[in-house]
């Protein structure tokens, strides 16, 4: 078996003794530790890392709990700080062709999935099996994987210490700084692609449909360097262990 | 003082790897030791990043075991390369000490 598919197993074994083991908290603790999970989940880090810092967190936590000890022998004052200091930890070493090229492979990802449910969901509504999407949706799609779910990220951390009630009057009242930072750069570099676009190309081209196979060459392009990106990052990887 | 914080920081590294290279030891055990040394307060939240850091800088290295609370826990222990580290903070830190001695007794 090869490493990649121990580290998956072993990353699925910690989420199932995770969710089966966080029913040992009490009330408050178990908020405490949902937080973290939040927070922690939010960040950059990889999946595998991401579980094995919510297992050791959780082992932690619980013997303070069993010996009634206060919880900042482990945590300190501040569990933001805290798992702001575990993710600086982790990313130590991270060069800054990494993080770009993380954001850029991320970001293109997002791209091929949501541009392939826009055209399936065009595809459905106009019971037709020529699959394509308008360039309107592409410039939403290329903003919304970019700057929107890279904010929400980060929103997400910020408010990982709300109730999902407060989280609603949140969404309902304002969003944090970095949800209403991203949304206000997203409706801005919108606006800015739809002026350029329109004074190069004409309005009339947002309402061009790219078809599934015109864009076959350009899909497998993108498939290509998220491929490439990945195999740099595992090799950087290899690098800083 | 603005910098003791900082400094007592980089002193519970050489503290952690003494006490890992004395026993096969995890997070819990290591802050339940600390604050029995007397490293309360600074050792608050900061015992389980600076375990990831020594892992990192391989002074360490970890094995994840079963533990009879539920979760995986992980053991540490000294590479070759932390007990060199630890010998080399041992002998800066008598050195050290020494020198305030010598200062503060005039």
């Amino acid at each position: 078996m090869y490493w990649r598919d121990k580290l998956m197993l072993l990353e699925l074994r910690l989420k199932q003794i995770r969710f089966k083991q966080q029913k040992q908290f009490n009330g408050s603790n178990l908020y405490l530790y949902k937080s973290i999970t939040t927070y922690i989940q939010n960040s950059e880090l990889r999946s595998i890392e991401k579980e094995e810092i919510l297992q050791q967190v959780m082992d932690m936590m619980i013997q303070v709990q069993i010996e009634d000890k206060p919880m900042n022998l482990i945590i300190g004052q501040d569990y933001e700080e805290f798992c702001k200091s575990i993710i600086e930890e982790y990313s130590r070493g991270e060069s800054k062709i990494y993080t770009v090229l993380n954001y850029i492979q991320k970001g293109l990802l997002g791209m091929v999935l949501y541009s392939a449910l826009l055209m399936i969901l065009r595809g459905v509504v106009s019971s037709s099996f020529n699959l394509g999407i308008t360039v309107d949706y592409l410039i939403m799609v290329i903003v919304i994987s970019l700057i929107m779910l890279p904010g929400i990220k980060k929103s997400n951390q910020e408010k990982s210490s709300l109730t999902f009630c407060q989280k609603f009057y949140m969404f309902n009242n304002g969003v944090t700084k970095s949800g209403a930072n991203a949304f206000i750069l997203m409706i801005f570099i919108v606006g800015l692609l739809r002026f350029v676009l329109g004074k190069i190309l004409g309005t009339k081209v947002f309402n061009y449909t790219i078809t599934l196979n015109s864009s076959i060459p350009y899909v497998l392009l993108i498939i290509l360097i998220i491929f490439v990106i990945e195999g740099y990052k595992r090799m950087d990887n290899k690098g800083r262990k | 003082m603005a910098n003791s914080t900082q400094i007592l920081k980089g002193l519970l590294e050489g503290c952690i790897l003494k006490i890992v290279n004395n026993n096969e030891t995890y997070g819990y055990k290591i802050c339940e030791k600390l604050t029995v040394y007397g490293f309360q307060e600074i050792s608050e939240g900061s015992v389980y990043p600076i375990l990831i850091r020594l892992e990192k800088k391989k002074l360490l290295y970890s094995h994840m075991i079963n533990s009879p609370l539920g979760p995986m826990r992980k053991y540490y222990y000294l590479t070759e390369e932390g007990v060199k580290e630890l010998e080399s903070f041992i002998s800066s830190w008598n050195k050290i000490k020494k020198n305030i001695d010598n200062v503060l007794e005039g």
